[in-house]
């Protein structure tokens, strides 16, 4: 017996060692062929992402299921698990970008996209925008009149020792918004990554928390748990909507970052004539007609569609140049520069 | 005498293969794979950093350590208290006391966890509203009371079985000797427990420093190995380097694992006679109640008020901020989640009896059939839980994301994480089993190991072929212990969330990944409506497996200390 249990061992020993690598000519992805029901990866807010895919699979029959990722999961998922999403949904258009670098992202213009302004669409048809929104800052008035703080209108506000222990923010690698913190920042510095590292790291000093999502901070913020939060206006209105109703936005007078909110098609797809569908979909006046009724406070890209209540004007707010490409290419270096220089540096409190 | 048993037969043999192989697939595999990843250039880059303490100024390995030894300490204390409360003092209500304790083992692990920050936060509704106190839950203070008291049922249930068993004549020896209350404590049952101590501490030791979840969304600046290889997977997509930060956690998780099971859990001097001579005696003295009954009891009351927080945050539209009644939370998960909840369900109904079937066929390989291999059979069952979620959950990711090949030939098509077979189902579902063998596979082998094996002989050797004896002896003699692996795999596989985060998909929706998503967002009400619906599911099966044991055998009389 004990003889045989080795014998068997042995075998799928071998058995491993032989299995680890697809034989040539074989891909190592999933099977061909997709079985009618789309697949989403969404980087919305859950709500807004399960309202869309609703009204998608209602309006032209279409299964659909989506999972809700940061865009920066989305990336890291796109390298490990190629074919597992038909098309991606929302997140900054600099991480569509990126996926297309790397080879994720399968070109397409949607005849819907020519109704978009210029700004809105890649040009190459590897993104389109269907909505947009900027960075403010989520301050909580009740926690400012407590520690005696003026809701922060610049960058450099957040550095008073005021606010210690009191902001929070996305994470960088998992949250598109905690990157888009990071590259405003270094648009400020007019492109300076010595200086932005030098903020990061001071500003660390006030963090309560790196979320894993965007939207959490704002809802850290309304629950008293931090002071301020870097935030998408959208998702403080949002908060505020929910009932977090002291919540305030204010954005910074030296110009904020904002992002597109694109859709990509990706590669590998298994159902690619419903993801164009979808692409198509989200981008008509139609569809963004119903982003106020999610409700979803981010702004529409169609110039006609009608602005939800509460939504905040994007074109009053000033704004950093936004270089989409550059933004993609310094990802990489910015989020390890993130990991290993301003995360974990600073007193431990 | 053995041969009569030990004749084999084709379909042992057979069975033996199935064993092996069904194990093979749902641990080993998957470990080995993750190891070869580990042992890549970029994995050992991340093995060596994160021995070295990791990219920035904390030292990462270290601050895991701290976490699990202070887990590990107070988790241990507390169960300690709990179930001398419960096993040496007298008062009313025993059965709900128990209840209690055991609750955070059956909900899901962020259920404290946003308990504590919507009671215990910067504007929570006890520090602040009525304390008017400001505290900082975010980071290691927080982080070790919320994983404390999850995981402290564990350490209860071990030292409520101990101190069951305790001799009470030593005792009573001790007393009529001259011996005081407090030096029978401190000489004659401390030092008996002992070993009982050293288990609780290194079991909580592997759960705390393995966590994924709680320092997901309660670590604020404080960074363990665990939150490390999900942001290297999750932020970066750095699969190999994740594998290397794994293999660091790895490696003091199975020793300390293994050190437990095969040294501390060999040294119990407890229950030397077989049956404790009498029931264990209250506790007269008032020093050693008085402490005991007020520890537990502020121990019993933070458990009541975290899951009526979370029964009635389900219900308010922002416990501690609007406070307004509100069904929303049970809309939106009743809207969101329907899926998710029968998903779940059905997965873990599927993986429990496997689990059992896969364990107590290896308890009985080990007891009864193999010799010296026993032991490598019985070290590859527990691999699945002695491996931490996290890392297992990776190992998964790695090896079935893919097809597994075999001399050219494909042997399996992609099974876990998305666009594989069954929308992943049968990925999670193997993770489920992998993690429930092990408690299947012990309950069977301290069974096996009482029942004398003089039934099975005697069935043998009336002419009972092996198989038969197997079917109609063995499993009727260990029924009662396969239905404690059954109730154990429902609750994991219910709640785990760190062994699957890495391979939910789009079309597998779990509710614990859900409520993870929840938690994330902050949106708290929405996770209090999940985790109330999650316990509430956990119970139903639970009683209703209960139910059904009544019904089926209303010969057991054993008291049942299972969950």
């Amino acid at each position: 017996m004990k003889k045989t249990a080795f014998v068997l061992v042995a075998a799928v020993t071998s058995l491993v060692l032989s299995s680890c690598g697809a034989p040539e000519g074989q891909s190592n992805g999933g099977s061909a062929g997709g079985s009618g029901e789309l697949k989403i990866a969404c980087s919305q807010q859950e709500a807004f992402c399960q309202k869309m895919t609703e009204a998608f699979t209602k309006e032209t029959g279409i299964k659909a299921n989506h999972v809700r990722l940061g865009a920066g999961e989305v990336l890291a998922r796109l390298k490990t698990n190629k074919g597992e999403f038909d098309v991606w949904s929302g997140g900054q258009a600099e991480n569509h970008l990126i996926a297309q670098r790397e080879g994720n992202v399968e070109p397409y213009v949607s005849d819907a996209a020519s109704k978009l302004p210029a700004e809105f669409n890649s040009g190459d048809g590897a993104w389109s925008g269907f909505y947009t929104d900027s960075i403010g800052f989520c301050s909580s008035e009740k926690e400012l009149d407590r520690i005696g703080a003026e809701a922060p209108t610049s960058w450099d506000d957040l550095l008073d020792p005021k606010f210690q222990g009191k902001i929070s923010m996305p994470h960088p690698a998992t949250a598109g918004v905690g990157y888009m913190v990071l590259y405003t920042v270094l648009q400020k510095f007019d492109g300076d990554q010595g200086k932005t590292i030098d903020f990061m790291k001071k500003l660390n000093n006030n963090i309560v928390q790196y979320s894993k999502s965007a939207a959490t901070s704002t809802q850290m913020v309304g629950r008293g748990e931090a002071a301020v939060g870097i935030a998408l206006d959208s998702d403080c209105a949002q908060a505020k909507h929910e009932g977090f109703s002291d919540l305030k936005n204010t954005y910074p007078s030296e110009g904020t970052g904002y992002e597109v909110g694109a859709v990509s098609l990706l590669k590998g797809a298994k159902n690619v004539e419903q993801a164009k569908k979808y692409f198509d979909w989200i981008l008509s006046q139609q569809t963004q007609d119903q982003f106020g009724d999610v409700p979803s406070f981010a702004a529409p890209t169609h110039p006609d569609a009608k602005l939800g209540e509460d939504v905040p004007d994007q074109k009053s707010v000033n704004k950093v140049t936004w270089d989409v490409s550059q933004a993609a290419d310094k990802r990489q270096e910015l989020n390890s520069l993130f990991e290993s220089e301003v995360k974990s540096s600073g007193e431990a409190k | 005498m053995k041969n009569f048993i030990t004749r084999s037969s084709w379909h042992v043999w057979a069975l033996t293969a199935a064993v092996v192989l069904a194990l093979y697939f749902i641990v080993l595999f998957p470990t080995l794979r993750l190891l070869g990843q580990a042992f890549s250039s970029r994995g050992l880059e991340g093995f060596t950093t994160s021995l070295q303490g990791g990219q920035g100024d904390q030292n990462v390995l270290l601050n895991t350590v701290i976490l699990g030894v202070l887990v590990g300490l107070l988790g241990m204390i507390g169960g300690f208290v709990l179930a001398m409360a419960r096993t040496r003092l007298n008062f009313r209500g025993k059965r709900l006391f128990h209840w209690i304790a055991m609750l955070p083992l059956i909900s899901p692990p962020f259920a404290i966890a946003t308990a504590t920050v919507t009671l215990f936060g910067k504007r929570g509704i006890i520090t602040d509203k009525l304390l008017g106190l400001e505290v900082d839950v975010y980071g290691l203070p927080g982080l070790v009371i919320v994983l404390a008291l999850s995981f402290t049922p564990v350490s209860y249930m071990n030292f409520c079985g101990m101190i069951r068993n305790l001799d009470p004549t030593l005792e009573e020896a001790a007393q009529s000797l001259g011996a005081s209350h407090i030096k029978t404590l401190t000489k004659v049952i401390l030092p008996m427990l002992l070993p009982g101590f050293a288990t609780a501490f290194l079991l909580l030791f592997v759960e705390a420093a393995a966590d994924l979840a709680n320092p997901l969304a309660l670590g604020g600046d404080f960074h363990v190995l665990a939150s490390e290889i999900y942001f290297a997977v999750a932020g970066n997509g750095d699969v190999a380097y994740a594998a290397g930060v794994a293999l660091a956690l790895l490696i003091p998780s199975v020793s300390v694992f293994f050190i437990q099971r095969y040294w501390v859990g060999k040294k119990s001097v407890v229950s030397v006679s077989g049956k404790p001579a009498g029931e264990p005696r209250p506790l007269s003295s008032p020093w050693i109640k008085a402490p005991i009954a007020v520890l537990a009891g502020a121990w019993m009351t933070l458990i009541v008020l975290m899951y009526v927080t979370i029964a009635v945050g389900g219900f308010a539209s922002i416990l501690g901020v609007d406070n307004t009644l509100s069904l929303e939370h049970y809309r939106f998960i009743f809207r969101l989640g329907s899926d998710a909840i029968t998903t779940t369900v059905s997965m873990t109904l599927v993986a429990a009896p496997i689990a059992v079937i896969i364990g107590s066929l290896t308890a009985w390989l080990v007891v009864r059939r193999l010799k010296k291999s026993a032991g490598i059979l019985d070290l590859i069952g527990v691999l699945g839980l002695a491996v931490p979620g996290t890392i297992l959950g990776l190992g998964y990711a790695i090896a079935y994301s893919s097809p597994t090949w075999l001399f050219g030939h494909q042997l399996l098509p992609a099974i876990a994480a998305g666009g594989s077979v069954l929308g992943g189902a049968v990925g999670i579902i193997m993770v489920y089993v992998a993690r429930g063998v092990p408690a299947s596979q012990q309950s069977s082998i301290a069974a096996l190991r009482q029942v004398s094996v003089s039934l099975e002989e005697a069935a043998a050797s009336l002419g009972a072929g092996p198989m038969a004896v197997l079917r109609k002896v063995t499993a009727p003699l260990i029924a009662q212990s396969m239905l404690t692996g059954f109730t154990y795999t429902v609750t994991r596989s219910m709640t785990v969330i760190t062994a699957i985060i890495f391979i939910v998909t789009p079309e597998t929706k779990v509710m614990a990944g859900q409520i993870l998503d929840e938690v994330d967002a902050g949106r708290f009400g929405n996770a209090f409506a999940y985790c109330t619906v999650l316990i509430g599911l956990v119970l139903a099966i639970l009683i209703a497996t209960e139910l059904l044991n009544r019904l089926v055998s209303r010969r057991s009389h054993t008291s049942k200390e299972t969950v």
